[in-house]
């Protein structure tokens, strides 16, 4: 609670002058609106792929699997707590100029050079987001799923439904609050995200993360950096707000 | 047989093999989406028994060296001390806000206990990044000067949530009669609360807990930006991984790993087996 109130502190410490001059040269900057435009693009990118697998996923260990089930279901939550640095090391790793798909590839006479697109670029950056959303799309859009009873289901069939018809017509509609809650925590994930783009991105992955946190470090501009900071508050905090006008995201969470 | 009978049962086993052919489809999904998951875990266990300081593929040797250099590493272990003691105290703290909070929006109704708890959530959905921002200039501004205390601060914005949402579920499934027959028989609130409330919600307590300091354990990005001088045990992985490998992370990373997975387990089953027992109970209430 005490946060939210932090939010307001932040622009009478930071701009003493009281200048927009913060904000015009946020919007302004040509390196601001590229990286931004990277980010939002990449952030819907992880966030659709991340929603196109969770939710075939989600159906399958749902309403397929009866004795795998709970042991499905731990396999696929557990990465959750794995450590959120090594998830996107470990894809700099394997990625890698001598990393070990290029030198399997290599050994197993594939390629002959390694590839560097591997690593350093967006589609690297896009993996390893991709890594750390699966689980985060597939947890709400499982329990909806769970919370459908099987006579709907059932009816739809009896009515001479395929179960692609019912799976489009009855199930999906129904749990359309836990996609929608899934898609967004992706997104809201990649967006903020500077570890993962510093790590796996190089200079053509970069995101606006990054850039922020490079205001607090090497460029010492800490009121550019809030201004950068609360623009992407901003955007984000609409983004949830369209969101929250198909469901109430905390619902995902009470049982 | 009329040909109406014919074409359905064609049509049955159409429809059969339609079936058949995707759940094969879903199966090969979930297989690979297990792969994608676990493949990048188990490599990098792999590879720190990996003698050669390169990652390459195939592995020559295999030693124990990184782990007996990580073992020597005092650098690394003030760095694990200092991360212990930012979990416990961010933990302990948020104990008393989420939980107190949980505690006091189930017992009573306000106007805007819907907007009490969103707000509590939105630490948890806001990027990381904003709120380590926000915190940093905070404390910055009230001159308090970036240390062990801030970062442990900074990890109660997202783990209250965890600890509020969880003792709020467990204490919609408690049944409040049993307060109020203790009520009843003479206790007072606070004896109440403490010989029925507390032992109702123990096990939601301990099972938050234990994931707080998972998730603790594990900060980057708010920590990124409230650190002092001393480093906790994510951020000197970081620091240490930025430019460049060291073959020792492997090792870190798989120690922290192995040791994060039995965490979840164990919060996972004390909080699983005790919901499950909790159904049982009216049947032997008395006891």
């Amino acid at each position: 609670m005490f946060v939210f109130s932090l939010w307001d502190v932040r622009d009478y410490r930071i701009f003493h002058a009281w200048t927009p001059s913060q904000y015009q040269q946020t919007i302004g900057s040509n390196l601001w609106r590229v990286l931004l435009g990277r980010t939002l693009m990449t952030a819907l990118i992880v966030a659709s792929i991340a929603t196109a697998i969770g939710l075939p996923l989600a159906w399958f260990v749902s309403r397929r699997l009866n004795r795998a089930k709970a042991l499905a279901l731990v396999l696929l939550l557990l990465p959750l707590w794995v450590s959120f640095l090594l998830r996107a090391y470990s894809w700099k790793v394997i990625l890698g100029d001598q990393g070990i798909l290029n030198t399997f590839l290599i050994r197993i006479g594939v390629i002959s050079h390694p590839l560097n697109a591997l690593l350093y670029s967006r589609t690297a950056v896009v993996i390893a987001l991709l890594y750390v959303s699966i689980p985060f799309v597939f947890a709400p859009i499982f329990v909806a799923f769970e919370r459908i009873p099987n006579d709907l289901l059932w009816a739809s069939r009896d009515l001479g439904g395929n179960g692609l018809r019912t799976f489009v017509h009855v199930a999906i509609p129904l749990a359309l609050p836990g996609i929608v809650t899934g898609f967004a925590f992706s997104f809201v994930l990649s967006v903020g995200d500077f570890v993962t783009p510093t790590l796996v991105g190089g200079t053509s992955g970069t995101m606006v993360g990054a850039l922020i946190v490079s205001q607090f470090g090497l460029a010492f501009d800490w009121p550019l950096g809030a201004a950068m900071a609360l623009v992407l508050l901003v955007i984000v905090l609409v983004f949830l707000g369209l969101v929250r006008r198909f469901v109430r995201v905390e619902a995902t969470f009470q049982q | 047989m009329s040909e109406l009978a014919q074409r359905q049962s064609a049509e049955r086993r159409v429809w059969r093999v339609r079936a058949a052919s995707s759940h094969i489809a879903l199966g090969l999904l979930a297989l690979v989406v297990f792969v994608f998951l676990y493949a990048p875990l188990l490599v990098t266990a792999l590879y720190s028994f990996n003698d050669s300081t390169a990652m390459a593929w195939p592995i020559h040797k295999f030693s124990t060296r990184w782990y007996h250099q990580l073992f020597s590493d005092s650098q690394l272990w003030s760095s694990v001390e200092h991360s212990f003691v930012v979990a416990v105290a961010a933990v302990a703290i948020s104990l008393v806000f989420g939980a107190g909070t949980a505690i006091v929006l189930d017992r009573v109704k306000v106007v805007g206990s819907g907007a009490i708890a969103a707000l509590l959530l939105l630490p948890f959905v806001i990027p990381g990044v904003l709120t380590g921002l926000a915190l940093a200039l905070f404390f910055y501004w009230i001159g308090i000067p970036f240390s062990l205390a801030t970062v442990a601060l900074g990890h109660v914005t997202f783990i209250t949530p965890v600890m509020y949402f969880l003792v709020a579920s467990r204490l919609a499934r408690t049944d409040r009669s049993l307060e109020r027959a203790s009520m009843d028989l003479g206790g007072n609130h606070l004896r109440t609360f403490w010989h029925v409330t507390l032992p109702n919600i123990r096990m939601a307590l301990i099972a938050a807990a234990l994931l707080g300091i998972t998730l603790s354990l594990d900060e980057v990005i708010i920590t990124y930006f409230l650190i002092g001088t001393s480093r906790t045990l994510p951020m000197e992985i970081w620091t240490r991984i930025r430019f460049g490998f060291t073959p020792e992370i492997n090792a870190v990373f798989t120690l922290v790993v192995t040791a994060s997975i039995l965490t979840a387990i164990a919060a996972g089953l004390v909080w699983f087996g005790t919901g499950r027992r909790r159904s049982r109970l009216p049947a032997n209430a008395g006891g």
